[in-house]
């Protein structure tokens, strides 16, 4: 059964105004989520995948600036989110999207307890008794997996640990049940074990409310847990974009492969990890051509001087003049001429996963 | 916490009885013959060493300065040679004008300084943000008795509701307190903005704005209350430079508070009304700051939190 | 280690913010004119001439006369010797002291660190007008008599900010490779841990010149600053309140004077503290 769309992105535009120029942090973007899945926005840092959690929240603070492209949002009736009065989004956020941010070490208010953080958010949007929000706050403290919920509600966030936090930060977000989620980087901050309960719980709250979720990593193995479709944004652009699983089995952008390799697999031996030569270039010298060539294995001329324009080729939306004729002739010609010699060269071994 | 007060009473005392002994050593052990200036260039020796002896100050100085001492543990400052009473109570009778200028000027400070910090913190970078702060640069820099000054001529003598001199009336204390307040408004409204831009800066703000709570709460509660713990401690400091400052301003108005008492007091070389006079406002700026030291431990969770030690 | 260029590459940024270096051109012209006030105005500043006095701003006193016919305008630019000057040298005093007993505490720590540090909170908790008053009270009024009261009361900040630097240099490898060399004590402070305290010397010192300034004005306009009738801004509008009924413009002048040397130091002052440390930033 075909499912509809909760969230459309037609071609938009943020910039920075800054005193190097007008720079495009997020340039022509199209994306849509359905309704009820999770969609994986993957990129190193500084890619525009922050900017673009923002954008949706209609936050883009200054000297940022949307400057173009719609964002849709709604089931129905679907109304243009960067178009809204400050009074429309205030009511959109909380009750139609939510946001669970990166820190929880620094995402909570350090001087208000717990429980009247929860409070705050249910009595912005609902007209409700005191006593019945708490309830309800409490009631939600319990469902994100939180023992004594009681005493946890009037706690400052500094006696909690990080995981802890967390937890009161996607209770926070999902008690007013909103249709969409964004969660940007959530678990990049906390260790593994807590991350990979962090993870379970996002999906079990989601199966439950039955809540579309945005989910920003720059950790193609926490994208493989979580989505069901995944955006590869690389320096404020679109790059690749198809179902998770043609993502992780056949990813088409070499950008893509690069991250894909990046992702450590148990059953291999490595001391490093194998990642991408370079940086995400600075968006005040972005390349003339494609903006990915400068660290691309397979850069020819053209991709220098020209940029290209996202085509379809098997199944996947993909911005590289690689697949220009459709497919998979294509990739399997590139995957012959080029022998791997070049691509270990290309490929520089470093010693960890950088970007965060 | 209990403890944190306890050290910071302990440096209170301690500061009040190293700042009892410096005014004394200020006061007496300075070349010059405090009772021959006292009495002027017409008395005689004999004179000077009658009102000396009188006055305890024959006898050598740790002795006279431990004699000081215990006399003002005992609430008991001397007598003011001037005035021939008590210098307690001259002080506790001018301290009441004092205090009332000083509290409406506190209060001119913090309405002004805070409205004006918080406006310029959301507005950051635009013209009312720009505005306020030139503003504040001035207030800032100009002397308050001279702010006095243009308050007595553009708006005392222009509106004779406001008297120039004296405080017959409660409205006698309208521009003397403007005219400190400002001062302190300008300071105040610095730090305000300052330290709310550092918090908008911070991540729970946008997890406010994302929760959607309306802007006035989100500025109020969240921005604003996490800016107050180095608000307080400026605001605590100024307090004590609001007292100095307020004896002044009694002076360009006329108030017979203790600014006032003091001045007179050294222009007529009273002694024992200068020491008890200086020791007085000196012990009430540190007792200040002890309360600010314990408000900013109340609302300072890091300090609260650590109960345990 | 700071090197060289680091003063220059300072001086290209400061060179940048504008304000400052408006204030800094400002401040310039101020320490000419009092300079070379005898030079540029005709009038002698002490001088009484009866006939003319209380006159408004005319072409020949651009800022009117006073109540003994002192010209308003030579009198503020006399003033200008005793504010700079009281502001300049109490705060290069203060510094000296300040540097040596920042130094002291955090070098030696311990008994000398505890000690110093209490002197620290003692000299920052009292009301320095409130001491000013009673040490010009006690020292008689004069203008070397301001340049000792306000050095001996404002030392405190810079013995902080000079102490807290000093904690942290002690760590340092090559301070402590020249104590184990055996180097004395005195070598370390003044070889090693002076240069690295000099842009923190900078800035406390300009950023401390403004409320000299203010408490000299305000002595003065107790009658407490200089003796008269040598001119200072603050014995001037102390003197123009008598007539603010009829000669506005009296007291108007010298507080102008006041606010603009005021700003301009601390204008001058943050934009030095930008450039040499932005750590010192609140």
């Amino acid at each position: 059964m075909e499912r509809e769309n909760i969230l459309e992105i037609k071609d938009l535009d943020v910039r920075l105004f800054t005193e190097r120029g007008e720079l495009p942090v997020i340039d022509r973007l199209n994306l849509t989520l359905r309704a009820g899945e999770t969609l994986g926005i993957v990129g190193e840092s500084g890619c525009g995948k922050s900017m673009l959690a923002s954008a949706i929240m209609g936050l883009v603070a200054r000297p940022g600036k949307v400057t173009g492209g719609e964002i849709l949002f709604g089931r129905d009736e679907k109304q243009d989110l960067t178009k809204m009065s400050a009074k429309e989004l205030r009511r959109i956020r909380g009750t139609g999207i939510s946001m669970i941010f990166q820190e929880p070490m620094t995402s909570l208010n350090p001087l208000m307890s717990c429980g009247r953080q929860i409070v705050e958010t249910i009595v912005a949007h609902e007209k409700i008794g005191r006593a019945e929000a708490k309830a309800r706050a409490i009631s939600i403290i319990r469902s994100v997996g939180i023992q004594r919920p009681e005493k946890v509600y009037g706690e400052v966030p500094a006696q909690l640990s990080g995981g802890m936090r967390q937890r009161i930060m996607i209770a926070m977000a999902l008690v007013c049940n909103p249709e969409l989620l964004i969660c940007d980087e959530p678990t990049t901050a906390l260790d593994v074990t807590v991350q990979a309960q962090i993870l379970g719980l996002i999906r079990r709250l989601q199966k439950e409310k039955k809540t579309s979720v945005v989910f920003i990593s720059h950790d193609m193995g926490v994208i493989s847990q979580m989505a069901d479709r995944v955006a590869v944004m690389y320096a404020g652009q679109l790059v690749e974009y198809a179902q998770a699983e043609a993502i992780f089995t056949r990813p088409l952008h070499p950008y893509t492969q690069g991250l894909q390799a990046a992702i450590p697999k148990m059953n291999e031996k490595k001391d490093s990890l194998e990642s991408i030569p370079g940086n995400v270039p600075m968006l005040y010298e972005l390349p003339k051509g494609c903006i990915f060539s400068p660290r691309c294995a397979y850069a020819t001329d053209r991709c220098r001087s020209e940029r290209p324009q996202i085509v379809e080729a098997d199944g996947h939306r993909v911005r590289c003049f690689l697949y220009e004729q459709g497919g998979d002739a294509q990739r399997r010609e590139m995957k012959a001429t080029d022998t791997s010699e070049t691509k270990i060269e290309n490929k520089k071994k470093i010693g960890e996963e950088g970007e965060g | 916490m209990v403890r944190y007060i306890i050290k910071r009473a302990f440096l209170a005392v301690g500061i009040i009885f190293s700042i009892s002994l410096i005014t004394f050593f200020i006061l007496n052990v300075i070349p010059g013959d405090p009772v021959a200036a006292m009495l002027g260039e017409f008395a005689d020796a004999d004179k000077i060493a009658q009102v000396k002896a009188q006055m305890g100050l024959d006898a050598p100085l740790p002795v006279q300065y431990i004699n000081w001492l215990t006399d003002l543990l005992h609430g008991n400052m001397g007598t003011s040679y001037f005035q021939k009473k008590p210098v307690v109570t001259l002080i506790l009778q001018a301290f009441h004008y004092t205090a009332i200028m000083a509290t409406a000027a506190y209060i001119v400070a913090l309405i002004l300084g805070l409205t004006a910090g918080i406006l310029a913190a959301v507005y950051h970078d635009r013209p009312i943000d720009r505005i306020l702060m030139s503003i504040s640069a001035f207030g800032i820099s100009a002397p308050s008795f001279w702010v006095a000054i243009l308050l007595q001529i553009y708006v005392g003598l222009k509106f004779s509701v406001f008297p120039v001199s004296g405080v017959s009336s409660p409205v006698g204390y309208v521009l003397p307190s403007l005219a400190l307040g400002t001062r302190y408004a300008a300071s105040i409204s610095r730090i305000t903005r300052a330290s709310m831009l550092e918090v908008m800066g911070q991540d729970f703000v946008k997890t406010a704005y994302a929760k959607g709570l309306y802007q006035r709460r989100i500025i109020l509660i969240h921005i604003f209350q996490n800016a107050l713990v180095p608000i307080i401690t400026v605001i605590g400091t100024d307090i004590g430079a609001l007292l100095t400052g307020s004896m002044i301003t009694e002076n360009v108005f006329n108030i017979p508070g203790i600014g006032k008492l003091l001045i007179d007091a050294i222009h007529r070389r009273d002694i024992p009304l200068v020491q008890g006079g200086v020791i007085y406002v000196a012990a009430i700026c540190v007792l200040i700051y002890f309360i600010v030291d314990v408000l900013y431990a109340v609302i300072n969770p890091n300090i609260r939190l650590t109960k345990g030690e | 280690m700071r090197k060289k260029n680091y003063y220059s590459e300072s001086l290209k940024l400061f060179w940048k913010n504008k304000l400052a270096v408006l204030s800094l051109l400002i401040l310039i012209v101020l320490v000419i004119s009092a300079i070379f006030a005898p030079v540029l105005t005709p009038y002698d500043p002490n001088k009484q001439v009866l006939a003319d006095k209380l006159l408004f701003p005319s072409s020949k006193h651009p800022f009117g006369t006073d109540e003994f016919g002192r010209d308003i305008l030579t009198r503020c630019l006399y003033g200008c010797r005793v504010s700079l000057s009281v502001g300049i040298v109490s705060q290069l005093i203060a510094s000296v002291i300040g540097y040596f007993m920042g130094v002291c505490a955090g070098y030696f720590g311990k008994k000398t660190d505890d000690v110093i540090s209490f002197l620290i909170q003692v000299f920052s908790s009292f009301p320095a007008l409130l001491f000013a008053m009673a040490l010009m009270y006690a020292l008689g009024s004069g203008i070397m008599n301001l340049y000792l009261t306000l050095g001996f009361l404002s030392w405190a900040n810079t013995a902080r900010l000079i102490r807290g630097t000093v904690l942290q240099l002690k760590e340092q490898e090559y301070i402590q490779a020249c104590r184990i060399d055996g180097g004395s004590n005195l070598r370390v402070i003044l070889k090693h841990l002076f240069p690295n305290c000099i842009p923190m010397l900078i800035v406390s010192c300009t950023l401390g010149i403004p409320s000299a300034i203010l408490t000299e004005a305000s002595l003065s306009y107790l009658g407490l600053g200089v003796p008269s009738p040598t001119a200072s801004w603050g014995s001037m509008i102390s003197g123009a309140q008598t007539f603010i009924r009829t000669n506005t413009y009296y007291s108007l002048f010298p507080g102008i004077f006041i606010i603009l040397t005021v700003i301009a130091f601390n204008t001058l002052g943050d934009g030095l503290r930008d450039v040499l440390d932005p750590k010192m930033r609140k």
